[in-house]
This record gives C-alpha cells, sequence and structure tokens, in this order.
C-alpha cells in the first residue's frame, strides 16, 4: 500500500511536470465546444460555397452535435491520448527508473496498477466533463431532436469504460516493448483491428469498439456482455502486465 | 434552446474556445523558448504552433519536447 500511494503521488507529480493534465484535458474537452459551434456554422460556411438549401441534406440538431463530438473523441482524442500516455512504463524500465524501488524492496505490482488507476480516473473525469460541456452546448445552439441527459451520462460511461481499456492495453504494450511509439502505434492497430471486426456478427458484443457504437446510438439495452467482456479484458491486461514487469529485467 | 442566436451571445459561446487557443499558444511558445527540442528545428516548431492553431500546440507538447 505504501508504493502504491507513493507511485500515486509520483504520477501526479509527473504528470503536472510533463503537462499530461493539460494535453488530455485539450485533446479531450476542445471537441466538446468546438463540434457543437462547427455545426451550427456550418450551413453558413456552406451556403457560401454551395447554393441551395442544405438544411434537408446536413442533419443538423442536438443528437448529431453529441454524435459528432464522440465520433472525434474515438478518433483525434484518441490519438492524442495514446501519444500521451505512450512510455508511461517502457520509459521506466528502459532509462532503469524501477531499479531503486525494486532494490528498496518495493512491489512492482502496486507501481503498475497506480499507473493504470491514476491514468483511468483522470480520463474518465476529463470524458464526463467534456460531455457534460458537449451536452450544454448542444442545448443552447439546437433545439431539435431532444436527448435526455441520463443518456448522455451512459454514453461518457461508457466512452470512459473504453478510455480506461486503452490505458491498461497502451500500459500492457508498455511492460513488453521497449519504445513507447511502438506501443502506441500497437494500441492504435488494436482500435482500428476491433472496429474492422465489428462487422462480425457473431463475435461484436465482445469487442470493447462496440462501447463507441452502443455510446454513439444511444441505445444501450445490449450493451452488459460488451462491459463484462471490457472489464474482464481490463483485469487480464493488468495481471498480464504485472506479471511482465516482474519477469523484465530492470538492469 | 435557442435557433437563432444574435452575435454577442455567439462571442460568448465561442470566449472560451478563443481563451484556450491563444492561452495555448502563448504557453506553448514560452516552452519552446525554454525546452529543448526534438524531430523539428525550433523555428520549425514555431511555425507549427502558430499555424497549427490548438492542434499544433497540442502536437508540440506531446511529441516536440525532449523529456526532462
Amino acid at each position: 500500500m505504501k508504493t502504491f500511494k507513493a507511485y500515486l503521488k509520483k504520477e501526479i507529480i509527473e504528470s503536472v511536470r510533463q503537462y499530461k493534465y493539460l494535453i488530455i484535458l485539450i485533446g479531450v474537452i476542445l471537441f466538446a465546444i468546438v463540434d457543437p459551434v462547427i455545426l451550427k456554422l456550418l450551413p453558413e460556411i456552406l451556403k457560401n460555397k454551395i447554393p441551395g438549401d442544405l438544411s434537408s441534406l446536413i442533419q443538423i440538431d442536438r443528437k448529431a452535435a453529441v454524435q459528432n463530438y464522440i465520433k472525434d473523441l474515438s478518433q483525434i482524442s484518441l490519438l492524442i491520448v495514446t501519444l500521451t500516455l505512450m512510455s508511461t512504463l517502457s520509459d521506466e524500465i528502459s532509462s532503469q527508473k524501477l531499479i531503486f524501488p525494486y532494490s528498496k524492496g518495493c512491489n512492482l505490482s502496486a507501481v503498475v496498477i497506480s499507473k493504470i488507476l491514476h491514468h483511468s480516473a483522470i480520463l474518465s473525469i476529463f470524458v464526463i466533463s467534456g460531455f457534460a460541456i458537449n451536452y450544454y452546448y448542444a442545448t443552447t445552439l439546437f433545439n431539435k431532436n431532444v436527448i435526455t441527459f441520463d443518456k448522455i451520462l451512459i454514453s461518457s460511461l461508457l466512452m470512459s469504460l473504453y478510455f480506461v481499456f486503452i490505458v491498461t492495453l497502451l500500459i500492457f504494450f508498455s511492460s513488453i516493448l521497449k519504445r513507447g511509439i511502438i506501443a502506441a502505434i500497437s494500441v492504435l492497430v488494436v482500435h482500428v483491428v476491433s472496429a474492422i471486426l465489428m462487422n462480425v456478427d457473431s463475435i461484436s458484443k465482445f469487442i470493447p469498439y462496440n462501447l463507441i457504437l452502443t455510446a454513439n446510438s444511444f441505445n444501450t439495452d445490449d450493451i452488459f456482455t460488451t462491459v463484462l467482456s471490457v472489464v474482464l479484458y481490463c483485469i487480464i491486461l493488468s495481471i498480464l502486465t504485472v506479471k511482465m514487469i516482474n519477469k523484465s529485467e530492470l538492469i | 434552446m435557442v435557433d437563432k442566436l444574435s452575435t454577442s451571445e455567439f462571442i460568448t459561446l465561442i470566449l472560451p474556445l478563443i481563451i484556450v487557443q491563444l492561452g495555448l499558444v502563448i504557453f506553448s511558445i514560452y516552452r519552446l523558448s525554454k525546452d529543448k527540442v526534438k524531430y523539428f528545428p525550433k523555428w520549425l516548431w514555431l511555425l507549427i504552433i502558430l499555424f497549427g492553431e490548438i492542434l499544433g500546440c497540442l502536437i508540440f507538447l506531446t511529441i516536440g519536447r525532449e523529456r526532462e
């Protein structure tokens, strides 16, 4: 528990020093403001380029504003988060920072768990805040296609869970790969492959990407299997990361 | 709630975005002057920050700085 607390504190200090909070905060919340504003201005922008009434062609309402945010969150924000956190563990292994805590008898499992919990908690807070801001902008700028806040809240929780999965996966890859950028690319490959695998109906329920699609459709009737699967994947990945870090040569 | 917004209401809505944009550009230029950089020379990073807007700043802060 002492190691856990110490490393949690260290992660917070390091994240402040390297501006990780600032980068992730802007990367996640920026689109919550930009998307509804751009969507509101889109007909005006297009009017100058294409003549005629475009309102029937483009869906511009509250739901579209939130869906646009979810799309950006799963693409650009995900890329920013992955690049920011890519060298969380690999840096410490390659620069031999773990030798001192290890030689003093610290539990390396606590190091891994503190990293996963810290980044997961921060990302969840930012994602939920982003959804709340996006909802405020969507309700202020548009009046068609009303969505209730509880649906937004459920969507934000599903997206948060997806980001928790991404963090766990990133830390796992970071423990087995020496370079952070390769870990980040591997995570992005898994993200793209899981999006492609969603076309296979028999396994789609067990694929984490289903969380994004469900959050986007606001229909959470059949999500329990996916949530349970993703929680299981996170637990399995955390256990594997702990095993890998215990096996790895620290010196 | 409203379909048509007045100019002042619209400016109030996008004000946070303008503040974030300006603040981030100033902060990134300050860090650029203090930190060691990698991948590109400083003048190119300056152009990325100035013309890449918020994304340019985020790219610089994420991958452009040499870690301490």
